[in-house]
């Protein structure tokens, strides 16, 4: 319960920061990315606490005061609502589906407290240093298994929460892992919703909330959902054209998972020269000096490239054998596309309207899945163990931005759905 | 019917069936059995007893009768790093204090003796806190 309380501080502070960013984003989007946005602050001035010693509040109310002020000047309408009546069996539909995806979540975080494996030897256990004075330790040698190479969204925010409850409830992890997998399902909805109508944007949420994967993901409290979250707000604030929004988002990316900074790499290539780029590089400037001074300070070196000689992943990079051995695992992985792409066969596809956004958009997203494959092929340890075991995670890191620039695409085939809000 | 309203209805249709296997999915996958207790988090309360006789931070050695090389191993081991953080615990018995996680108690005596150490304390379920014999 407590958990659950605490998780509104943050949301008010994201809510506001996002609408700050954002100035013509409406209140239910606002909310839907405040939720992950409010996180990712909370958990870098909970860094800058632990870093400098100055309370944690006193940034947090800084960068609340700050965004409040900003949307006092800068309110602007926000776009029209869109009228026409969602069809009942859509509706229903959409209710029994997350009714099943709450259920299932539910019972997962009720019979695996701690969560997966990866959540309490990995993200968990961050925390659990980050929330005491010794914290500098988590980058001991002794535990170098742990990867305290990895960024600190989850473990800063956990830990603040209970360094704020003063002791450390299994429920902390489990309430921030509902916020994300049900904010990302929300944040879909919304985003598709202002730019395509409300049919479409139940639509492409359904598609999400209907992948038990995706839940199951969610309910095991690792850091792969939080990351399809901020990889899709970052593509779905670029298709709005809130730069600024998208350049936070990317850099909460980074602070979450170190697929994040290929993210920003790959978004910087793509979009980098538009106009807009100097809002973006605006947005993810103070997030990634965060996520910069933390890897050139505190992080020790990567399991994937720390130390290992450039010839050795070059010839592990022109193996064909390990590209075959990805791809295959490519295509056991990517069932729930199948889905998708006969739906998009169904209704057809509009590629027209949003013409830039879809091309950057899948552009950006390929991109990012060509290097994910790279980084599978230059494994250093048994690569049909990194296939078996991290594959499907990564795919499901874009399957919810893959979604919402599908359904930007889609053809409404009950409605004619409003277009152009952007 | 025309072209269209047959593409239609077929989208309704493959949307209401992915809805309704899914949540069918959803609502079916296999349960722990009523009753059964997630023994993770008695792991971790087994490991609270020591935290009053270890120090609050610093490094201490961990030693057990199940290879930590094995994943059953490695997860006793990674459980009582869990449990006992910020204490940071090294596999190695050179330490000032060493946990002692034994899955079987009868194998501790032999594995003492080899390592030269001694338990200043013993608690439940086959933990005990040793040190170098003096």
């Amino acid at each position: 319960m407590t958990s659950a309380l605490l998780l509104f501080w943050p949301l008010l502070i994201g809510f506001f920061l996002t609408r700050a960013l954002a100035a013509r984003c409406g209140f239910l989007l606002g909310i839907c990315f405040g939720a992950g946005l409010g996180v990712g602050v909370v958990s870098c001035c909970f860094f800058l606490d632990r870093e400098t010693g100055v309370p944690s509040l006193l940034f947090e109310a800084l960068v609340l005061a700050a965004s409040m002020a900003a949307c006092r000047r800068k309110r602007q309408a926000s776009p029209p609502h869109d009228t026409i009546p969602v069809a009942w069996w859509l509706m229903a539909a959409f209710v029994v589906v997350v009714a099943g995806a709450l259920y299932s979540f539910q019972q997962q975080v009720s019979q695996y407290r701690l969560g997966s494996w990866d959540a309490w030897a990995i993200w968990n256990l961050h925390a659990r240093f980050l929330a005491t004075p010794a914290w500098r330790d988590l980058f001991s040698e002794a535990i170098g298994w742990t990867h305290p190479d990895y960024p600190l969204l989850i473990p800063g925010f956990i830990a603040r929460v209970w360094t704020l409850q003063a002791h450390r409830e299994f429920a902390t992890p489990a309430a921030l892992a509902f916020l994300f997998t049900f904010g990302t399902i929300g944040l879909l909805g919304t985003s598709v919703s202002q730019l395509r109508g409300r049919a479409q944007g139940i639509l492409a949420a359904l598609f999400l909330a209907a992948t038990p994967y995706f839940i199951a993901q969610g309910a095991s409290e690792i850091a792969d959902v939080p990351l399809s979250f901020f990889i899709l707000a970052t593509v779905s604030s670029l298709a709005c054209r809130q730069a600024a929004l998208a350049g936070v988002c990317a850099g909460m990316a980074a602070w979450t998972k170190n697929e994040g900074l290929l993210l920003i790499a790959v978004l910087l290539a793509v979009r980098g020269w538009r106009k807009q780029g100097a809002w973006f590089i605006a947005g993810l400037a103070p997030v990634l000096a965060i996520v910069l001074f933390f890897r050139f300070t505190l992080a020790t070196s990567n399991y994937y490239f720390g130390g290992r000689p450039a010839g050795e992943m070059l010839s592990l990079l022109t193996d064909p054998d390990r590209w075959r051995v990805t791809g295959a695992g490519l295509f056991r992985y990517a069932g729930w596309f199948g889905g998708l792409a006969a739906y998009l066969g169904l209704a057809g596809v509009d590629t027209k309207t949003h013409r830039f956004t879809l091309l950057t958009g899948f552009a950006t997203l390929c991109l990012v899945l060509a290097g994910y494959c790279a980084v599978c092929v230059l494994t250093p340890g048994d690569i049909h163990w990194q296939i078996d075991t991290a594959l499907e995670r990564l795919l499901l890191q874009l399957w919810p931005a893959t979604l919402f620039l599908a359904f930007l695409a889609a053809r409404n085939p009950w409605y004619d759905a409003p277009q152009g809000n952007a | 019917m025309t072209l269209s309203g047959i593409r239609r209805t077929a989208a309704a249709g493959l949307v209401l069936c992915l809805a309704a296997v899914t949540s069918r999915e959803q609502l079916t996958r296999p349960r722990r059995p009523a009753g059964a207790l997630d023994p993770l988090p008695l792991i971790v309360e087994r490991y609270e007893q020591l935290q009053v006789d270890l120090p609050s931070r610093g490094v201490v050695c961990y030693l057990s009768d199940v290879d930590p090389r094995t994943e059953q191993g490695s997860a006793a081991y990674y459980l009582a790093e869990y449990s006992l953080a910020p204490l940071v615990l090294r596999i190695g018995t050179d330490c000032e204090a060493t946990v002692g996680s034994f899955a079987d108690p009868g194998k501790a005596p032999s594995l003492l003796e080899r390592n030269g150490l001694e338990a200043t304390r013993q608690y439940d379920a086959g933990l005990m806190l040793l040190r170098r014999k003096r």
